[in-house]
């Protein structure tokens, strides 16, 4: 695989990561904008463990370790607030987060933070198979079912006896813990890291993906993540525009189908049409 | 000096209350957090800026400014908001994300991505007071704010555009029944919030002589945080929260260090929604009952 | 014999509101109990104090004679307490076997619940109990379309079997046959009849007072949130506050004919033989 290649199998493999843990509360219909944190959290600690010797593995499952349980700290507590509230306390922790890491002089502060084991374009591919696997496991089950339900409808799930603090918190955790990978994958391909990167916009990318890939079916963030990473890129614009295409593409979707790329409807008729009439 | 940090915090928190008032209003009246306050509050630096670099005299510069910021914030109205029945509220927010990473990269292409000193007549000239050194670009730039913060707080309680605004807060659908013009008075309200904005963005470089295409995002979270200290939806709760957010960012950096603002203004806004998530002086209510 | 249900002096006040006002209803276990009243009298509101979406300001509810007030929403389908809803709460974005299998949330252990997906064999009984409610209520070809976008009648009767599937002990139906035309209705009140097991008591709010009649063996009528009237549907149908309540007080229309034989009940037995 050629470096330009594998270059951005590698960014389209953290994007679609990403994306996932963008997708884990936004199927129970929070919006959590404290994605970065999470992916630094995991991105630092992995980096820190594969740096004093511990097995790439391991440094990986510790830094998604870390992000998971971080996430169940600060999704107790911020679950309490509603809507746009909870929007803003995921955004504040996040940022909280990024300017600890940007003081912390053991993680290189400013000046960033190398990091010596390298990770290639197949294991990045294998464990984000797993990911996906993990999310269409959850998806098939009655807590995927849950989820849509508290997205559609929370109070009238609630009289059905569902959880639905229970279910958002696991969700909330469970894409934290998405969003750890998803920083520990980075930091061992690309190598270095730096505080500064992991900031709001970082957290709105990969909010954004699954939104505009489509919040009704698991497949929608994969779609997202794919679509606006390879796209700026077969389109082969300067930096600036394909973000102004970017822009202008949300938009336009949020305008014409907010619902995203993919949805029920978009997969029920395909399957309709293909039985014989 | 103490005394001098806090002026300081003040004169800034004045150009943070527009774009929290902005966001402020948002939030209270349409029920969401709208991004695309800080790319108009970047528009209003930036594009005054220009006009300052091509010749034009200060108040020349800043009218254009406005009509651009006022433009553009009615074309974000026509392209984002729609009453929907079912509305999935993260909608319009996502919407406006789309229009602030527009602008942003827009200007970045035109501008080019490093800040860019702001020609200012005014240049830094400062008095001293009381042994305390007031820029006066700075004081006329709060004195500005408050002027417009009062306006405000006049249009919201005493006019009729007011009066529809504080009605769609309330109830959006019944609204409409009373013979409420719910497209104009939408329409007012982002005309507003967007000159607010970028009135604070020309303010901002007139006081600091720089402006840059990420300025808005810097200010964003300033403004938000001063929105919910104050309460959402709460005119001078903006005020108060942006002054308060203002001044521990300024005795922050003094006495902290300046990477240091950023861990203690965020990490009192996360403590703050989770212990008072109704802000100082109350929530959304409060524009409807009290003011 | 116990009743299974005693709403026990009952209010409810919103502010300066009352909206129940001290109601005493005991239903009998078993029965079926038809809930009739013009709209305000506030018979879904007794669904909702029931369900735990609203709490009594002063009263007792009693489910099988103990307490109900302090428990939960979340934890009211738990006491054996299904519903359905006036204006339908159905996941638009769920199936209709998916929607109906959200109703035995409840039943189903924590482990089968989070771990097992719902195509496997852990669950096969799980869903096929959800398919036999659906083929009760005829919704067998439906099962795997979004609940978004089917018929009116459909939806309702997708209600219907999501409070079913539950196994409650007390049904509540509100206005389970609004909306629905004459065929609809009948089906809906031969499979009610038929498919619903002899131990449930079902509590049913309906506007059609010859569904009461057919369904319920007791009717209670409500005004202003006060009971007027208890008894036998039939009975309470021709209750002279219910008639009043419904169609207002008697008084001469154009439709009577100033002669001394007139009676007074023109109306009524007009919409009698109409029915």
């Amino acid at each position: 695989m050629s470096g330009y290649a594998s270059q951005i199998a590698a960014i389209l493999i953290v994007n679609i990561v990403a994306a996932y843990s963008a997708y884990m509360p936004l199927a129970c219909g929070q919006l959590n904008l404290g994605i970065a944190g999470f992916m630094a959290i995991g991105a630092y600690t992995s980096a820190v463990l594969s740096n004093h010797g511990f097995a790439l593995e391991v440094s990986i499952l510790c830094g998604a370790c870390a992000s998971t349980i971080a996430g169940f700290a600060v999704s107790l507590p911020v679950l309490r607030a509603r809507g746009i509230y909870l929007t803003i306390a995921t955004l504040a922790f996040s940022e909280v987060v990024a300017a600890v890491l940007l003081n912390l002089h053991v993680v290189g502060a400013a000046s960033g933070f190398v990091v010596a084991d390298h990770m290639s374009v197949v294991p990045m591919f294998v464990t984000m198979l797993i990911v996906l696997a993990v999310v269409g496991w959850l998806s098939s089950t009655r807590f995927g079912l849950c989820m849509t339900a508290v997205r559609n409808d929370g109070r009238g799930a609630a009289v059905f006896g569902v959880k639905v603090r229970r279910v958002e918190v696991a969700a909330l955790t469970i894409g934290a813990g998405f969003a750890g990978v998803a920083g520990a994958l980075y930091a061992h391909h690309f190598n270095y890291l730096e505080a500064q990167h992991f900031n709001v916009l970082l957290s709105t990318y990969a909010l954004l993906y699954a939104l505009l890939g489509g919040l009704q079916t698991p497949f929608g963030p994969l779609i997202g993540a794919v679509v606006f990473t390879l796209v700026p890129e077969i389109l082969r614009s300067t930096d600036q525009w394909r973000y102004v295409g970017f822009g202008i593409c949300i938009i336009l979707l949020m305008l014409l189908r907010p619902e995203g790329l993919l949805t029920k409807r978009l997969i029920h008729e395909l399957r309709f049409r293909r039985r014989p009439a | 000096m103490l005394a001098q940090q806090v002026v300081n915090g003040l004169l800034l928190g004045g150009i943070y209350a527009l774009v929290a008032l902005a966001f402020s209003l948002t939030i209270g009246i349409l029920n969401f957090l709208n991004f695309s306050i800080p790319a108009l509050f970047m528009l209003g630096g930036v594009v005054s800026c220009a006009m300052l670099a091509k010749g034009y005299s200060i108040a020349v510069s800043i009218a254009i400014a406005l009509v651009v910021t006022g433009a553009v914030s009615l074309v974000i109205e026509r392209f984002t908001f729609r009453w929907l029945k079912n509305v999935d509220s993260h909608i319009p927010l996502v919407s406006s994300l789309g229009f602030l990473i527009l602008f942003e990269n827009l200007v970045v292409i035109y501008f080019g991505s490093d800040a860019v000193g702001y020609p200012s007549p005014f240049g830094g000239a400062s008095i001293r007071l009381a042994g305390v050194l007031v820029s006066l670009p700075q004081l006329a730039s709060f004195a500005i704010s408050l002027l417009l913060i009062v306006g405000c707080y006049f249009v919201v309680t005493r006019t009729k555009l007011g009066r529809g605004l504080r009605s769609i807060a309330e109830s959006p659908d019944i609204s409409g029944m009373l013979g409420v013009d719910v497209g104009r008075t939408v329409s007012g309200m982002y005309l507003i919030s967007g000159l607010l904005a970028g009135m604070g963005g020309a303010l901002f470089g007139i006081s600091y002589l720089q402006v840059s295409w990420d300025m808005g995002s810097e200010v964003a979270l300033k403004g938000i945080s001063a929105m919910v200290l104050g309460g959402m939806g709460n005119i001078w709760g903006a005020l108060l929260g942006a002054l308060i957010i203002a001044i521990v960012e300024v005795l922050t950096i003094s006495y902290v260090s300046s990477e240091a603002v950023n861990v203690i203004v965020y990490g009192v806004l996360l403590g703050l929604i989770l212990v008072m998530p109704n802000g100082l002086l109350g929530d959304r209510a409060v524009l409807i009952e009290r003011m | 014999m116990m009743p299974l249900l005693f709403l026990h002096g009952v209010s409810l006040t919103f502010g300066g509101l009352s909206v129940i006002d001290n109601l005493d209803i005991q239903v009998r276990k078993g029965s079926r109990c038809g809930l009739i009243g013009p709209n305000g009298a506030g018979k879904t509101t007794i669904f909702n104090l029931l369900s735990g979406v609203y709490r009594v300001t002063a009263g007792q509810i009693l489910l099988d004679d103990e307490p109900i007030d302090d428990v939960p929403l979340d934890r009211r389908i738990h006491l054996g307490i299904g519903r359905t809803f006036q204006n339908l709460r159905l996941m638009k974005q769920l199936t209709v076997l998916q929607n109906i299998m959200l109703g035995q949330h409840h039943l189903v252990g924590p482990w089968t619940r989070i771990l097992a997906p719902l195509a496997t064999p852990w669950n096969r009984c799980w869903r096929e109990e959800a398919i036999d409610v659906a083929d009760t209520l005829g919704l067998r070809e439906d099962i795997h379309r979004l609940a978004q976008g089917l018929p009116y009648g459909v939806q309702k009767r997708i209600e219907v079997a999501r409070a079913l599937v539950g196994r409650p002990r007390l049904l509540l139906l509100d206005e389970p046959a609004a909306g629905l035309n004459s065929n609809e209705r009948n089906e809906l009140a031969t499979v009610l009849a038929t498919s619903l097991p002899s131990e449930t008591t079902v509590l049913i709010v309906e506007h059609d007072t010859d569904f009461v009649r057919s369904l319920c063996d007791h009717a209670v009528a409500l005004n202003f949130g006060q009971k007027i009237a208890e008894g036998d549907p039939a009975s309470v149908c021709r209750h002279p506050l219910v008639i009043e309540a419904y169609l207002g007080k008697d008084e001469p229309t154009y439709h009577d004919l100033p002669t001394p034989a007139a009676s007074h009940e023109p109306a009524f037995r007009r919409n009698d033989n109409a029915a």
